[in-house]
């Protein structure tokens, strides 16, 4: 298998194609600081593409509450625990090499899915989502990670009868409790685990503009994108060619 | 609360025990700090502990596009195109932010039915009796959702969802898909049973109910003098809510065991040890 030059993790990593880059590369940015997770850019992009039939599950753009949100459920928790049972303990960023030109982060000593897909004899690891985990787009909106109270058992309550104003809370600079909304569109990856995972070539990288395209022609439906996104942005549709 | 002997208001003879709303609503009592604090609700000893705030969602604008689909769909946890718990009044559901510690104490699991009641004197409604066919209609149903982002006490349901009606209960047990949509109108409801109303009342202060109280125009850029719908008429926004919550169904669906999403040990209050390790970012090491 080729390997490919990621300066994300500061080394080369294996992947199924040489390394090619296009041309530009299109990019959508959001402002995370700003964001109140209002949907409206989920609504525009479902009213726009996502009416149809067999697409009422699918929101391509969708913006979930980290960190128990998620669309399909949980994906991004299952995808780092099948990588954690592939290299138990193994997923170590090296920073004592110092920050390059080439290596901003330092370097990743740990797997990718390509590297941990490559041990389970697929392209990429990863796994199809139940019609189940589809379901609730929008789960655990506005779910913070416990108190730390509750947490650390100070006090089961944190609310005493007697004194109600004198209430148990964090203190600075600890900060436990959080929640941050992510929001979420198809990455048109530099190297995508879809275009990696499809056994028909169907999925291409556009030379032009670096978007991630499928063909819908060449396309059968094994849903191996599904599977080896990690990101669970390409969706399949049963109703097309119906 | 104040002591400021130039405070002195008029409680129109109705008691200090007097619970019914419009009692307490039209009743003035001044007391100091020192007396409130040892002042208790007497529905906190009947089990009613829990305040609820219910606060203004952005999804919507009060009660417009509740029932819109997408919308739906977004609003809450149980959001589903395809309703595969026929129990789902519509492709989602409303439901009430619950802390998972007073949940599980009360046998509450994440995404099970609860009941919610308001003060017994008025609510869900004035003289309800359990064996009143309309008590089923006007006590609310709703799922509880795990959120460890409130306070033992407090809970929350986001305002003005779409009652239940006679006929949207009448349409959710008679129609083959449950929905709770009523067969002559079309009225969806976002709820099985029950309202956000259920547990609430209007406030309606007697100072405010005059000819003469200055206030914005509800519909325009101006001043009116008298009776303003939003500030009369406020339906809404509740005054007090002190609630009681009870187990009404299992989440799983049609009811059998607990809703699919806790089984996987990744939500809240109910994490396994990897989701653990994964929140406290220790699934990747650091090495310096």
């Amino acid at each position: 298998m080729p390997e490919v030059y990621n300066w994300h993790l500061g080394r080369k990593m294996l992947y199924p194609y040489e390394e090619r880059h296009p041309k530009w590369q299109f990019a959508f940015v959001f402002n995370i600081n700003r964001c109140l997770a209002c949907q409206t850019c989920s609504m525009a992009d479902k009213s726009t593409w996502l009416f149809s039939k067999g697409q009422e599950y699918m929101w391509w753009n969708n913006v979930e509450t980290k960190p128990y949100g998620g669309y399909p459920q949980f994906y991004d928790v299952k995808i780092t625990q099948l990588i954690e049972q592939v290299n138990p303990g193994g997923q170590v960023w090296n920073v004592r090499v110092g920050r390059k030109h080439h290596a901003p982060y330092g370097v990743f000593e740990g797997m990718t899915i390509f590297d941990a897909g490559a041990k389970v004899g697929q392209a990429a690891i990863g796994y199809i989502p139940t019609d189940q985990e589809w379901r609730f787009v929008n789960i655990y909106e506005d779910t913070a990670t416990s108190m730390r109270a509750l947490v650390e058992g100070i006090d089961k309550t944190g609310f005493s009868r007697d004194e109600p104003w004198k209430m148990t809370g964090s203190s600075l600079p600890e900060h436990e409790t959080f929640f941050f909304y992510l929001q979420r569109i198809c990455n048109h990856c530099t190297y995508p685990g879809c275009l990696a995972a499809c056994p028909r070539k169907a999925i291409y990288k556009r030379p032009e503009d670096g978007i991630v395209l499928i063909d819908q022609n060449r396309c059968r439906g094994y849903k191996k994108c599904v599977e080896q996104c990690p990101y669970k942005k390409p969706m399949y549709r049963g109703t097309t060619r119906v | 609360m104040t002591t400021n002997p130039y405070v002195r208001p008029d409680d129109y003879g109705i008691p200090i025990t007097a619970q019914h709303h419009d009692d307490k609503t039209v009743r003035n009592i001044k007391l100091p700090w020192q007396e409130i604090k040892r002042h208790a609700n007497p529905l906190w000893e009947k089990g009613y502990q829990f305040y609820c705030v219910t606060p203004k969602t952005r999804h919507r604008v009060h009660s417009q596009w509740s029932v819109n689909d997408w919308v739906q769909i977004y609003e809450s946890n149980f959001g589903d195109p395809y309703r595969m718990d026929k129990r789902t009044p519509g492709v989602g559901e409303h439901q009430l932010h619950i802390n998972p510690q007073a949940a599980k104490d009360r046998g509450i699991n994440d995404g099970d039915y609860v009941y919610v009641d308001g003060n017994p004197v008025d609510r869900p409604y004035r003289g309800w009796k359990p064996s009143d066919p309309y008590y089923k209609v006007a006590r609310l149903m709703i799922r509880a959702k795990y959120n460890p982002a409130y306070p033992y006490h407090v809970t929350m349901a986001k305002h003005a969802p779409y009652v239940a009606t006679p006929k949207s209960v009448k349409g959710h047990e008679t129609r083959p898909d449950g929905r709770a949509i009523a067969v002559d109108t079309g009225y969806q409801s976002n709820f099985r049973y029950g309202a956000q109303q259920s547990f609430t009342r209007n406030w309606l202060m007697p100072m405010h109910q005059t000819d003469s109280l200055p206030g914005k125009h509800a519909i325009a850029w101006k001043f009116k003098w008298g009776y303003q719908v939003d500030h009369h008429a406020i339906n809404t926004v509740p005054k007090e809510c002190l609630i009681r919550i009870t187990k009404a169904e299992d989440g799983g669906i049609g009811a059998r065991g607990p809703w699919e999403p806790v089984r996987t040990g990744f939500t809240p209050g109910q994490e396994n040890e990897f989701m653990i390790k994964w929140l406290k970012g220790e699934h990747i090491k650091i090495k310096v």
